[in-house]
């Protein structure tokens, strides 16, 4: 039950970041991009109207988030027998942080709806941004660091100024691209796109320092040394978000780029084809970010665990090229401690780890087969290839049926009592994917039209299946081997995050660009395919 | 679309909370323990600054019987839950700690007290 309860509680949690994200970003839009106050034309005013309103609701959810959060938490302390702990929790420095959460989100929702009224108002500014400021200030008692054990207070501040970057950032280019979308209906809007890119540039640049400086802070702080990075599962996890983060600023670098170029001779050309597209794969990869960065939080810091921190040897073990195994896995019951009953105390009983390996290898064959075809398909010569696409269907089931065999349905458990599994859950979404990413796209490239959506359903589902990988959890017993572990399905969801982006910017970006990120693509589907081919489970 | 792919990752991103953030470090007597004799009281030591008010463990034995402990002592990561006495058998401590952050962590230790 607790465990349900917290992974709603993390549902919530994350809802809360997006709309704190939005609403931040709302304020950082109006006022630098928009220049709300001084704005004199109509379309000025009515777009910054547009981003208030955005922030009205967004302030909103995150004030209902952070109260369903509240109410959820007596639950989730309950006793077997579900005796609510409520007096003893209205005590608890959690909740009475938590209720100041919400009244203060509400007090900026009330003071965006305040502002809407007339944008071009000072006053009404500077509430609005003393309200997401004393916000912010109280997230720092709901945030890891107020748990530290030393020196909790520069980590509360810390984080709390990480925070405000990462919102402001990713809220600011979520509103940046919602503007271009809307442009594309307002011909007075559109026009000054290149004008409004170049303003967010300076922002994007300040926030990405406040970012970098207390990221550094609190990775030292955290992880410290080079084998925690490596050898730990918050390690790996922040090693996942700066590659991640890497690729933002490339993007953006690219941004500034065509900015500076548009600002020199004028030429807006590369700011209206490209940087849209670039945009685009800005805010789907800050998303992931801030997936990883709630990822991160369910980790110990590296800094807790150093005697369960992995060698170098032990992680090339994991990686480097052996021999498949593809022979049948052998039906042995061994005894799995993962599985014990914590009431009664009987250990439970599952298959051989053998199979495991069988599974991740047979996995790899047939992915490197489908980014074969994939290859071949690109060069045009095979007719046949272009249904690659199909075999991601049986992979779909190989997942269903093998990846956890002491579960529904080759195992002894029901499929209900499976369902209650977290991890098998992950599984099957992972199998959904898998089956979306077939039929979608072997519909788009077969049957659909040419110009169809349905092929944008491939970089999405490789996207959502790249994060359902990362966030494969395992328990935090024995954290070397499921860190070893989970260190193959952490890279192999790095990589599928990189292959929907690539074929998302090989569907929107004009010749030549397309063809190097469609080979991007391909490359990652490799990689993922080798790493599943290698895949041994550790003892 | 774009609306769409934000919600679709975003819920999909935060199943990474389910587990919680404050870990057992040590406890006395330790996970996996045969002792000669029924120790007075289990000490927990943790990760994390605790919530003391909302602190619940309990003691089971092999044939399931649950007796909640009381809290004898704690500090700002610690907790001590006293036992009472104990015949030789196996036994199952199961905790559940309100970290500061918020996060509720579940977890157990096991020990044996063998016959003289």
């Amino acid at each position: 039950m607790t465990t349900l309860i917290e992974f709603f509680s993390g549902l919530l949690d994350g809802c809360a970041l997006v709309a704190l994200a939005l609403s931040a970003g709302g304020i950082a839009h109006g006022l630098v991009v928009l220049r709300a106050l001084g704005a004199r034309s109509i379309p000025e005013r009515v777009a910054t109207e547009h981003s208030i309103g955005i922030m009205i609701v967004a302030a909103a959810v995150v004030a209902g988030s952070r109260m369903a959060q509240l109410a959820m938490k007596p639950w989730a302390l309950a006793g077997d027998t579900g005796d609510l702990a409520i007096e003893p929790f209205l005590h608890t420095d959690v909740f009475q942080a938590g209720m100041a959460s919400v009244g203060l989100a509400a007090c900026l929702s009330l003071t965006a709806f305040w502002l809407r009224k007339d944008v071009t108002q000072h006053g009404r500014w500077l509430v609005v941004i003393l309200a997401l400021a004393m916000f912010m200030v109280n997230e720092a008692w709901l945030s890891h660091a107020a748990s530290r054990l030393d020196g909790s207070g520069l980590l509360m501040v810390v984080t709390t100024v990480h925070m405000l970057g990462a919102v402001v950032w990713a809220g600011g280019i979520s509103h940046l691209l919602l503007f271009r979308l809307k442009g594309w209906r307002d011909p007075d809007a559109s026009l000054q796109w290149p004008e409004a890119v170049g303003r967010f540039s300076a922002l994007g640049i300040a926030c990405m320092a406040l970012i970098v400086a207390s990221g550094l802070f609190l990775a030292w702080h955290y992880v410290r040394d080079w084998r925690g990075l490596i050898g730990t599962g918050y390690g790996n996890m922040l090693a996942v978000k700066l590659g991640l983060f890497a690729m933002i600023v490339l993007l953006a670098a690219l941004n500034l780029l065509a900015t500076e170029r548009w600002r020199r001779g004028g030429d807006a050309a590369s700011l209206r084809q490209r940087v849209p597209v670039y945009v685009e794969v800005e805010v789907i990869l800050a998303s992931a970010v801030l997936f990883t960065a709630a990822a991160l939080a369910s980790f110990p810091p590296a800094i807790d665990t150093p005697r369960d921190a992995a060698t170098p040897a032990e992680m090339w073990g994991m990686f480097s090229p052996k021999t498949p195994r593809l022979a049948g896995p052998e039906h042995v019951w061994i005894e799995a401690p993962e599985l014990t009953d914590l009431r009664s105390g009987e250990i439970g009983m599952k298959e051989d780890i053998r199979w495991d390996r069988f599974n991740h290898n047979a996995s790899g064959v047939l992915l490197l087969t489908i980014a074969g075809l994939a290859l071949l398909d690109r060069t045009g010569r095979v007719v046949l290839a272009r249904h690659w696409p199909l075999l991601f269907v049986g992979f779909s089931i190989l997942i269903v049926i093998f990846a956890n065999p002491d579960e529904w349905p080759l195992g002894p458990l029901g499929f209900v009592k499976s369902a209650s599994n977290t991890e098998v859950v992950q599984h099957w979404m992972a199998a959904l994917v898998m089956l979306g990413l077939g039929v979608f796209e072997w519909r788009a490239r077969c049957v659909a039209p040419v110009g169809t959506k349905l092929v944008f359903v491939f970089p999405i589902l490789c996207i959502v299946g790249g994060i359902v990988l990362l966030t494969h959890s395992h328990q935090v017993l024995e954290l070397r081997r499921e860190f070893l572990i989970q260190s193959t399905h952490v890279a192999m969801g790095f990589l599928g995050i990189i292959a929907g982006c690539s074929r998302w910017l090989e569907l929107r970006l004009p010749g030549p660009q397309d063809r190097i990120a469609g080979h991007a693509m391909v490359l990652s589907l490799v990689l993922v395919a080798l790493i599943l081919l290698f895949y041994v489970t550790p003892e | 679309m774009v609306s769409c792919i934000l919600v679709l990752l975003f819920l999909v991103g935060t199943c990474a909370e389910v587990e919680a953030h404050a870990i057992l470090v040590g406890s006395d007597p330790m996970h996996g323990a045969i002792l000669d004799e029924s120790p007075p009281r289990v000490l927990f030591r943790f990760n994390a600054a605790l919530e003391h008010s909302v602190t619940r463990v309990n003691l089971l034995d092999v044939n399931k019987a649950q007796t909640p402990l009381r809290t004898v002592d704690s500090s700002i990561d610690r907790v001590a839950v006293a036992l009472p006495w104990l015949s030789p058998g196996v036994y199952t401590v199961v905790y559940k700690v309100l970290a500061r952050d918020g996060h509720v962590t579940e977890g157990f230790i096991r020990f044996t007290i063998r016959g003289q």
